[in-house]
């Protein structure tokens, strides 16, 4: 294949903004995929992305276009997920890349987390070519958005394209920037193997499969190889492309993008990031940008029912292998027995991964609430990090600790600012600045503890500023905090699994409200059952849940057998999502409640 | 359709005066031509009948005396050919609409049990449920219908209604208990989906008041020498609902009506709830379930526990061929050890406390 003919690129957008609608209009448009296998949002393919109109895992699909010049060009359209804790995988995805359309919302205008995408692009020394959506809309306003592109990221977006990707108005004009702006790959086909991982998936049959990018030379069926980073050695038994369909071919060559599958059996071998060589006579140097990620959210995963700790060790390695920013280790809770401390890069992701644990590999899980990594300085001298609450040693030697600050950058209407402030000061913020952007927008700029927004404070930006407020964080660094340990303890007896580190400033109201939702949330049972909250087995905070008197319906349904019975798979269907605890029932959902704020 | 040997025959009358409050039952506001359309409808789900006779037949509703005297004629005389000899012939009434005229009828066509909805002596609670009869009414329908000679009545009361206190629900017990009715039925309010209470987001009383109603009414009846037959079900000796007892034994019923629920043989169903259809499509149903083994055996389970008497064993392994202990083995092993379940040389039957928290006992008994 003339590599002068190829083009790669991504497409940079907001949530919402139409990323996934403009991919599956350029699918159809390129005939990639007729309209009778055209399914709405043809690239996310997880269901859970679907629902959730978010796009989480990447993808790669290869398009055939004609231009206007009358040659046809072999794109490769590579999906990157749209959110703020996957940014090191679109950072891999864009570096598969030479191009990347950048998708602007003609009402919204700019919004964090686009911005940091961009910067990302920048990063990688891609070619970014801007577009005005959704201008069919009456509130669109192409020519403020077209200025604020200028002003804020200082791109020229003069000439960009006003389309709509749901009609498909203009869509040709992307397609023809694309072949005019997108450099073509460079890289020497005759150059010793180096293609960059930057995503794979599990197959029962065929093993791991790594989505690639050949970057120099070309790889064929029966090629030996080598994973660089992890030192691992394979034999190329399928290749081949997406269209999205998988086609099987003889090679990739150099500038292509597609799949490789090597009977590779342990997941481990394969990350996101890495570069695949030649066995022998390969590259000396891997390509640039791998590194082994940083999680910022920890928390404990264990199976409700406890005889299927196996499997869920199965399904994580398994998804681990699909989604590489996901870390696990084993770990004992005397509350909640054998499980997991998982590692991910924000709530958005952990959130993802346990509702693909349990609806993939259909196991019902309690997870602890999300922890951050603090650290503790002990009077020794020494350091100690810790990820779960539960393990913090003994607040006697203990000099000083310490709980990592993002900072975070929030754009927002001028109207919200006050809220936005508001809420940032209960979050223990620290106010650095404050930049008009233009006549309407503001950016906040603040230091806030990664451990007071992993938990809601997206949810609670959004609703304070009726959704229009976006916002971006990244990792500042550790500093001192009075931190204390607040453990809960049900029926008298501490559970682990509910211990959370707190500033000891915030500990009263804290308890206060973890107590009141937890008696709110743990429905009652035969027996009268205290919640407390104790920081140094100080008690500081308790409610009570009454005992249950009865456990039956005394209702006039005589023959009604069906709601009789609806009735008690309702009730066993919520205790399977309880776990014993001691001799209380617990439910997933009393877990997240130690990270409650106020009492609603 | 398979061929019945149904000894219970349910008809459901989905008219109503007023509709109250707290029902979620299959009701529309009485209408003439609505119900004469629907006796007609009733007839010909009955001729499919013919021949058939029953030991116990139960007109429920909705209300049945919201009828017109001259269509409660009606279906009484379409009904007659399917009473058995020593049939317990059912009928519900409302006290608001039991005038003497619609008595002697059911006297004539032998109904020889009245359930009457009395639900509270307190006005202010009836109104709030929205009730339209007073006491004085109930006590009224009960001396005519002793007058003609109908002494087998049965009484439906309320508790955990809104506002409702210990000592409002006691002075409807005693009043129960002084009219020396030999059956009462109390029914805890349950905000259902689609009742009124539901829409004005009225909640249901905390457990704890439950239990102290519950208990209540089973001191007080035991006292006044009832027993507390079933869950909801209390009766002087001898006086139990034979068509209820039909349900609690997991004994084929055959259901005519809207939203009635029938069982027969290896098959349960629930006739459409939309009136409309039930009018106009002939026999159309909501559900219509063919019974596995397994689901017989928990229905009957689930259905005999609600029993105080509990349940005979030699029923259970007559019908399935296998012992009850055999097929529920770990969930009658755990309870027993709960103290929950008591097992005897031929019952097994819930102790007190099994009995107040049913619903967690039968959840052991749904794995098998």
């Amino acid at each position: 294949m003339n590599q002068k003919y190829i083009r790669n690129f991504s497409i940079i957008a907001h949530i919402d903004h139409g990323k996934s609608t403009l991919a599956d209009r350029i699918l159809e448009m390129t005939k990639t995929v007729d309209n009778r296998e055209m399914m709405e949002q043809m690239l996310d393919t997880l269901d859970l992305e679907r629902e959730r109109g978010i796009t989480i895992k990447l993808n790669a699909v290869q398009l055939k276009y004609t231009a206007n010049d009358g040659h046809e060009y072999t794109f490769h359209l590579i999906d990157t997920p749209g959110h703020v804790d996957f940014t090191y995988e679109v950072s891999r995805s864009l570096a598969a890349c030479e191009g990347a359309v950048l998708v602007v919302d003609a009402s919204q205008g700019i919004e964090a987390q686009t911005l940091a995408n961009v910067y990302l692009a920048l990063d990688n020394n891609l070619e970014i070519i801007p577009v005005i959506n959704k201008v069919d809309l009456p509130a669109a306003d192409p020519i403020r958005v077209i200025e604020e592109i200028e002003n804020v990221i200082g791109l020229e977006a003069t000439n960009a394209p006003q389309i709509s990707a749901k009609t498909g108005l203009n869509v040709e004009q992307v397609l023809e920037a694309i072949v005019a702006r997108v450099p073509a790959p460079q890289g020497d086909p005759d150059a010793p193997l180096k293609a960059l991982v930057f995503d794979s998936i599990y197959d029962s049959y065929r093993g791991v499969i790594a989505y690639v990018r050949i970057k120099e030379g070309s790889v064929k069926i029966g090629d030996k190889i080598r994973f660089m980073a992890a030192n691992a050695f394979y034999e190329v038994v399928e290749c081949g492309i997406r269209t999205p369909k998988e086609i099987k071919r003889n090679s990739l060559s150099c500038g292509e993008v597609g799949w490789i599958a090597a009977s590779i059996k342990s997941v481990k071998d394969v990350h996101v990031g890495d570069t695949i060589t030649s066995a022998q006579h390969g590259a000396i140097e891997p390509l640039p940008g791998y590194r082994t990620l940083n999680s910022m959210v920890f928390c404990g995963l264990y199976p409700i029912e406890s005889n299927r700790y196996n499997d869920l060790r199965d399904a994580l390695e398994k998804l681990q292998l699909n989604d590489a920013s996901l870390k696990y280790e084993a770990e004992t809770s005397q509350a909640l027995g054998f499980g997991f401390r998982c590692g991910f890069l924000g709530l958005l992701h952990m959130d993802v991964v346990q509702e693909r644990l349990e609806r993939e590999y259909n196991l019902s899980l309690i997870a602890t609430a999300p922890s951050v990594v603090y650290h503790a300085f002990m009077t020794d001298g020494s350091m100690i990090s810790v990820d779960n609450p539960s393990l913090l040693p003994d607040v006697q030697k203990i000099h000083h600790m310490e709980e990592p600050f993002v900072k975070a950058t929030i754009m927002v209407p001028t109207e919200y600012v006050g809220p936005v402030m508001e809420l940032c000061q209960k979050k223990r913020g620290i106010y650095k600045e404050m930049i008009a952007v233009d006549a309407g927008r503001m950016h906040l700029h603040y230091l806030l503890p990664l451990g007071e927004i992993v938990y809601d404070f997206f949810d609670r930006l959004k609703s304070a500023t009726r959704g229009y407020a976006s916002y971006d964080y990244e990792l500042d660094g550790y500093y001192e905090s009075k931190l204390v340990k607040m453990d809960i303890l049900l029926n008298s007896e501490v559970v682990d699994a509910l211990s959370t580190i707190v500033h000891r400033d915030f500990a009263y109201a804290r308890g206060k409200a973890i107590t009141e939702k937890m008696r709110k949330l743990i429905p009652r049972q035969q027996f009268e059952i205290p919640i407390q909250a104790a920081i140094n087995n100080k008690i500081i905070a308790r409610s009570d849940i009454k005992a249950l008197r009865k456990n039956v319906l005394a209702k006039c349904y005589g023959g009604d057998i069906t709601r009789k019975k609806k009735l008690l798979e309702k009730q066993k269907e919520g205790k399977k999502r309880m776990k014993q605890v001691g001799s209380v029932e617990v439910p997933q959902e009393a877990f997240m409640a130690v990270l409650s704020m106020d009492e609603d | 359709m398979e061929q019945s040997k149904a000894k219970s025959l349910y008809i459901h009358i989905p008219f109503c005066q007023h509709i109250c409050e707290y029902c979620d039952f299959v009701r529309v506001g009485y209408h003439q031509d609505l119900a004469d359309r629907f006796l007609r409808r009733c007839e010909e789900d009955l001729s499919l009948r013919q021949g058939e006779t029953f030991e116990t037949i139960y007109i429920g509703g909705g209300t049945p005396s919201a009828l017109s005297v001259k269509q409660l004629e009606i279906m009484l005389r379409m009904i007659k050919p399917f009473r058995a000899v020593e049939c317990e012939f059912t009928m519900e009434a409302n006290p608001e609409n039991f005038s003497e005229d619609k008595i002697e009828l059911c006297v004539e066509y032998g109904v020889n049990r009245i359930s009457l909805g009395v639900q509270s002596v307190q006005s202010k609670l009836l109104n709030l449920i929205g009730r339209k009869h007073t006491l004085e009414d109930a006590e009224n329908v009960i001396t005519l219908l002793r007058k003609h000679g109908i002494d087998n009545i049965s009484a439906d009361g309320m508790y955990g209604l809104p506002t409702q206190n210990l000592d409002d629900f006691k002075e409807t017990l005693t009043w129960m208990i002084n009219q020396k009715l030999p059956h009462v039925s109390l029914y805890a309010l349950t905000i259902e989906p689609n009742s009124a209470f539901e829409r004005k987001h009225i909640k249901s009383v905390d457990n704890s008041l439950e239990g102290d109603f519950y208990q209540l009414a089973e001191n007080m009846l035991s006292d006044a020498g009832y027993l507390h037959y079933e869950i909801s079900n209390f009766c002087l000796p001898d006086k139990e609902s034979r068509h209820n007892l039909t349900y609690w034994h997991y004994e084929d019923f055959v259901a005519i009506g809207p939203g009635a629920s029938g069982k027969e043989g290896h098959r349960r169903y629930t006739v459409t709830k939309n009136i409309h259809r039930y009018l106009t499509e002939g026999i159309v149903f909501d559900e219509d379930i063919r019974l596995s083994t397994v689901d017989e055996m928990f229905e009957f389970v689930m259905m005999g526990l609600r029993l105080k008497k509990g349940i005979e064993k030699v029923r259970f392994s007559d019908r399935f061929g296998v012992t009850i202990e055999v097929v529920f083995k770990d969930a009658i092993v755990k309870n027993i050890e709960k103290g929950w379940l008591i097992l005897s040389d031929t019952l097994i039957f819930p102790s007190d406390d099994g009995r107040l928290f049913l619903h967690d006992l039968l959840i052991d008994f749904m794995e098998i």
